[in-house]
Order: C-alpha cells, then sequence, then structure tokens
C-alpha cells in the first residue's frame, strides 16, 4: 500500500508541483490550502508525513505543526517544512517547534524524493 | 510715541509683522503636511491596485503553465528524474515566491499608508488647534497626534521586518534535516 503524505501549501502551483513529483515515485498525496485545512485533514486520517509552508493564511507552518505535535497519532510522525524562509532564526523555530527537516523553496524534485525516501522510505 | 519699558511703535510693528509671518509660514506648513498625506495616500492606493494587477496576471499565465505542463507530462510519460522535468518543476515555483515578495511589498505600502493617515490627521489637528485661544488644549491634542505618528512609524518597521524571501535566483533550496 503506497506511504500517504499530506502536503499542504496555499500555493496552488506548489501543490500541483509537489502532487505531481511525490505520486510519480509513487506516493499517496492528498492537498490542504492553509493551515488550519491541514489540521482538519491531519485529524481525519494519519499520514505517514507531512509537508508544510510556513507562510499561509489562517494558520501558518509553525502554529500547524506545534497543533500536531499536540495529537497523539502526530507525535512521531516525521514533519517538512517546505518554504521560501531560509533564516537560521526561522529554522530554529521549527526544529524547536517539532519538524523534521526544513526545505528551501524552490525545490528539486529529485532532491525532494530523496529526502522523503530517506524520511518515510 | 514711546510706549512702557522703551518699546517703540515701530518696535511693535515689527513684532507684530514677525508673528503675521509666522502665522503666514504656519499656515502654509499646514497645507503642505495636508496636500503631502492626500498625494501619497493616492498614490498608495494605486501602488496598491497595481500590485494585486500584477498579482492577477501572474497567477493567469501560471495556471495556463501548468496546464500546459500537466498535459505534456501525460502525453509523454516522463520520468520524475528526468533532467529537463526538473529544471522544469524547480522553475515553475516562480509564482509562489513572486506571490510572496508582491505580499510583503503589499505590506510596506500599506504601513506607509497608515503612517500617510496620521500625518493627515495631524494636518487636521493642526488646522483645528490653530483656530482655538486653548493653549494647552491645543498642545496635548498636538502631542497625542505625535504619539500617534510615533506609534505608526514603530508599526511600519514591525510590520515590513520579516521578508519571507531571501532568494535572489531561481536556483534550488537547500534541504537541512534536524
Amino acid at each position: 500500500m503506497a506511504k500517504s503524505i499530506l502536503a499542504i501549501d496555499d500555493s496552488a502551483s506548489i501543490r500541483q508541483m509537489v502532487g505531481f513529483t511525490l505520486k510519480s515515485s509513487g506516493y499517496e498525496v492528498v492537498e490542504a490550502v492553509d493551515g488550519m485545512d491541514g489540521l482538519e485533514k491531519a485529524k481525519g486520517k494519519t499520514f505517514n508525513l507531512i509537508l508544510t509552508d510556513q507562510n499561509m493564511p489562517r494558520m501558518d507552518g509553525l502554529t500547524l505543526i506545534k497543533n500536531l505535535r499536540g495529537l497523539a497519532q502526530y507525535k512521531t510522525v516525521p514533519i517538512l517544512m517546505l518554504t521560501t524562509e531560509s533564516s537560521d532564526t526561522m529554522k530554529q523555530q521549527g526544529r524547536a517547534a517539532g519538524a523534521t527537516g526544513w526545505l528551501v523553496k524552490p525545490f528539486d524534485p529529485q532532491k525532494l524524493v530523496e529526502v522523503v525516501k530517506k524520511v518515510i522510505g | 510715541m514711546q510706549l512702557a519699558n522703551n518699546v517703540s511703535a515701530s518696535d511693535v510693528a515689527r513684532a507684530s509683522a514677525g508673528v503675521e509671518e509666522e502665522r503666514a509660514l504656519m499656515e502654509e506648513v499646514r497645507n503642505l503636511v495636508r496636500e503631502a498625506a492626500m498625494q501619497f495616500s493616492g498614490q498608495f492606493d494605486s501602488m496598491r491596485g497595481e500590485l494585486d494587477r500584477v498579482h492577477a496576471l501572474l497567477s493567469d499565465a501560471i495556471e495556463d503553465l501548468t496546464d500546459s505542463f500537466r498535459a505534456l507530462h501525460g502525453a509523454r510519460d516522463l520520468k520524475s528524474d528526468d533532467a529537463h522535468l526538473g529544471k522544469a518543476v524547480t522553475a515553475l515555483q516562480f509564482h509562489d515566491m513572486v506571490s510572496q515578495l508582491l505580499g510583503h511589498v503589499g505590506r510596506r505600502v500599506d504601513a506607509l499608508d497608515d503612517v500617510m493617515r496620521q500625518f493627515n490627521t495631524l494636518g487636521a489637528a493642526l488646522d483645528r488647534e490653530a483656530a482655538t485661544s486653548d493653549v494647552r488644549a491645543a498642545i496635548d491634542s498636538l502631542r497625542e497626534e505625535q504619539v500617534m505618528i510615533a506609534t505608526a512609524l514603530r508599526g511600519l518597521e514591525a510590520r515590513t521586518l520579516n521578508n519571507p524571501v531571501g532568494q535572489r535566483a531561481m536556483t534550488r533550496g537547500d534541504v537541512e534535516l534536524f
């Protein structure tokens, strides 16, 4: 059975590129349009990996991670940030919130697949 | 004619002319503040509209590009590790970065607009207080305006501090696992 990934980004083009890249590599991808939508979808089903943007309306990525880490089913599920933000301060905040890794946009599809395979196989 | 304390009529006339000149100058400054605030607000509104237009044009373009990309991918059965495909996927992410940059510029414009609105209320307060004979109340009112402008200026800095896009080229970003 394909491993499932929840991809959260307010940019439709990024969601499409992430979806295209990961589906081509055999993963099941569910999309969410912002942190709030992502949190709702994550509660409905336990994904193998969460891939989230930082700057989004309604709920940003860091707040989403803190919320997810508060749920029993997401205590150990890998969460990767995929964002344009590249400052060390933001990365430290991500790490403190419970992120597993930090990917800076624009992503290279091959590199994204490599990282996902490394994290969830 | 000689007035008390050896003040001559010509001294009084000179002082009176000085007061009149100062009053006229203050009037010009008030008009200038009001005019500048109005002009800037108009310019900011136009900038905001133009930014929205750029964003809409970009969104249309990226929608067409991704549709074509999907159609091409479906037709040619491309592999995700194809080098050209990788470059296309990386390049197609420009929309997200440009949108965020436009959003940041928009926040700068809004913050500057807020400061100019405060200058506008300062202009109105200057007009109002120029007509009053209650000097104490006038000073208090202008101090209040001064505080409002200082607060708006501090807000300007806070609202524009973090630019979410530091990239200067569409090269792929770093990856770091914690």
